[in-house]
């Protein structure tokens, strides 16, 4: 009986799907196809996955651990995993800051608090910085974007993260109910185009993510990043005055790379290995 | 899991593709011989850059050269989308013949769509590429696509015209500062530490001014 409800409900929203698709402003999808709005908008997964969405967006302030992980296919074709530990700290509407330790010992430290954004490298005692005014959402587009910088699961961490799954998952599927840490979990699996991804939310409570892997199906090798949450805390405190960019006074500044104008790189580069 | 044997079958053809599309990259990356380093302790030999690293929801489009930064040649684009589609085609078909063996788990509605949706997803990924531009005001669903930024190999390679700080570190150079940024005479090579990715890397800069 579910079975045919679903065929039913299915046939109704791509009937819908395909009056909106035709709408001005679906411009860019082809007539009568609407591949993001079938029936996976109305699944029991999917509304999962926009619980813990529209939670995440709405949160005010929060800081969380990160224990993560990623593979990268040897040319080889070994694979190997590297990993991190991040603490994420934000306060909306525009202080961010991540503190990165990566497996093989370096620090790091991302900061935006609202004037400019910048990183600090510990290990080398090294610093970038560039302005950057706006709030979060912002900062982090320019960030991954025009400074070419890495921001793992930058997209949990804007406020648009509804309409972002809204727009790229194609189909969702609830896997099971999975117990971690002695506590029952959705697990929840996700496709979109190019990237794979599976979350664990918990069943009960606030819906914030435990897990998630992204699988780049794509990719030689389909390598996998993963990162396990832990110590979610939306209560950080008055942490807005400790977001400042403070480095150490015998701090190299350096910029970023994607700052540096390639008239300042000479024309003709060998790049030998030495 | 039980269907790696398949899956296994099934990329191997289109990776040999795939491989094929990026070798000029590959080549560019292949200096370090992390083959033939073995097993080294502590990441030696091993690259720590890859397509996972970044932790995006979208997969990236284009290797991205360290030198200039971002700046992506629209050719290389385009030729690597058109490699990964055959690609993603044949490994489609493999995932559907696999899916067959889900069936219980799947309401029945969805293989339909299943097969629809393949169908038109590879027109619309063409259709994507054309109207990208077109479309960056109203939506960008790469914006998180974070490419491997300056692709390092624990070793001495060269990435474009950047070295790794290991690298680096190995050269004989004077640190000069001007206007603030700091610069290094590495002999017949000036070089700039720079932030890309999630590292410092040292890119062929021109000679600072007054030198």
């Amino acid at each position: 009986m579910q079975t045919s409800i679903r065929v039913i409900a299915t046939g109704a929203m791509l009937l819908t799907a395909w009056v909106a698709a035709v709408a001005p402003g679906a411009a860019d999808d082809p007539p009568n196809d609407a591949p993001n709005a079938d029936a996976a908008m109305a699944s029991p997964a999917m509304e999962q996955l926009m619980r813990m969405a529209d939670f995440l967006s709405q949160l005010g302030q929060f800081s969380v651990t990160l224990q993560s992980g990623y593979d990268v296919v040897q040319e080889s074709g070994q694979k190997i995993e590297f990993g991190e530990r991040r603490e994420l700290v934000l306060v909306r509407p525009d202080r961010l800051q991540v503190d990165v330790e990566r497996s093989d010992g370096q620090a790091s430290r991302v900061i935006f608090d609202g004037e400019s954004i910048g990183v600090f490298d510990a290990t080398r005692n090294m610093y970038a910085s560039s302005p950057m005014q706006g709030d979060i959402d912002a900062s982090i587009r320019h960030f991954v974007k025009d400074l070419n910088m890495r921001l793992p699961l930058a997209m949990l961490f804007v406020t648009t993260l509804p309409e972002e799954l809204e727009e790229r998952v194609q189909q969702t599927a609830i896997v099971d109910t999975s117990m971690l840490d002695s506590k029952p979990f959705v697990h929840l699996a996700a496709r979109t185009d190019g990237v794979d991804f599976q979350v664990w939310i918990p069943e009960s409570g606030d819906p914030l993510p435990r897990r998630i892997v992204l699988t780049y199906k794509d990719e030689e090798g389909q390598p996998q990043y993963w990162a396990n949450f832990s110590d979610w805390n939306l209560s950080p405190g008055p942490l807005a005055t400790l977001m400042s960019f403070d480095v150490p006074d015998d701090a190299t500044r350096i910029p970023f790379l994607a700052e540096i104008p390639a008239s300042a790189m000479p024309s003709a580069a060998t790049g030998e290995a030495k | 899991m039980k269907n790696r044997a398949s899956l296994q079958v099934f990329t191997f053809g289109p990776a040999i593709l795939f491989i094929g599309a990026v070798s000029l990259d590959v080549d560019a990356r292949g200096r370090g011989d992390a083959g033939a380093r073995g097993m080294a302790g502590g990441g030696g030999g091993f690259s720590a850059a890859g397509p996972a690293r970044g932790g995006s929801f979208s997969a990236r489009s284009a290797p991205r050269a360290a030198a200039g930064g971002g700046a992506m040649d629209q050719a290389d684009r385009s030729d690597r989308a058109g490699s990964r589609q055959d690609f993603r085609t044949d490994a489609a078909q493999g995932r559907q013949d696999m899916r067959g063996e889900r069936q219980d788990t799947v309401s029945d509605g969805r293989d339909d769509r299943q097969d629809h949706r393949d169908e038109y997803r590879d027109d619309r990924q063409d259709y994507r590429e054309d109207v990208r531009d077109d479309r960056q005001d109203y939506y960008d669903d790469r914006w998180d696509n974070w490419g491997t930024g300056a692709a390092v190999v624990a070793g001495a390679a060269i990435v474009g015209s950047a070295i790794t700080a290991a690298a680096y570190y190995d050269l004989d150079c004077t640190t000069v500062v001007v206007d603030g940024i700091s610069y290094s005479d590495c002999g017949d090579t000036w070089y700039q530490p720079a932030y890309s990715g999630g590292d410092v890397t040292y890119v062929v800069i021109d000679a600072p001014p007054g030198y």
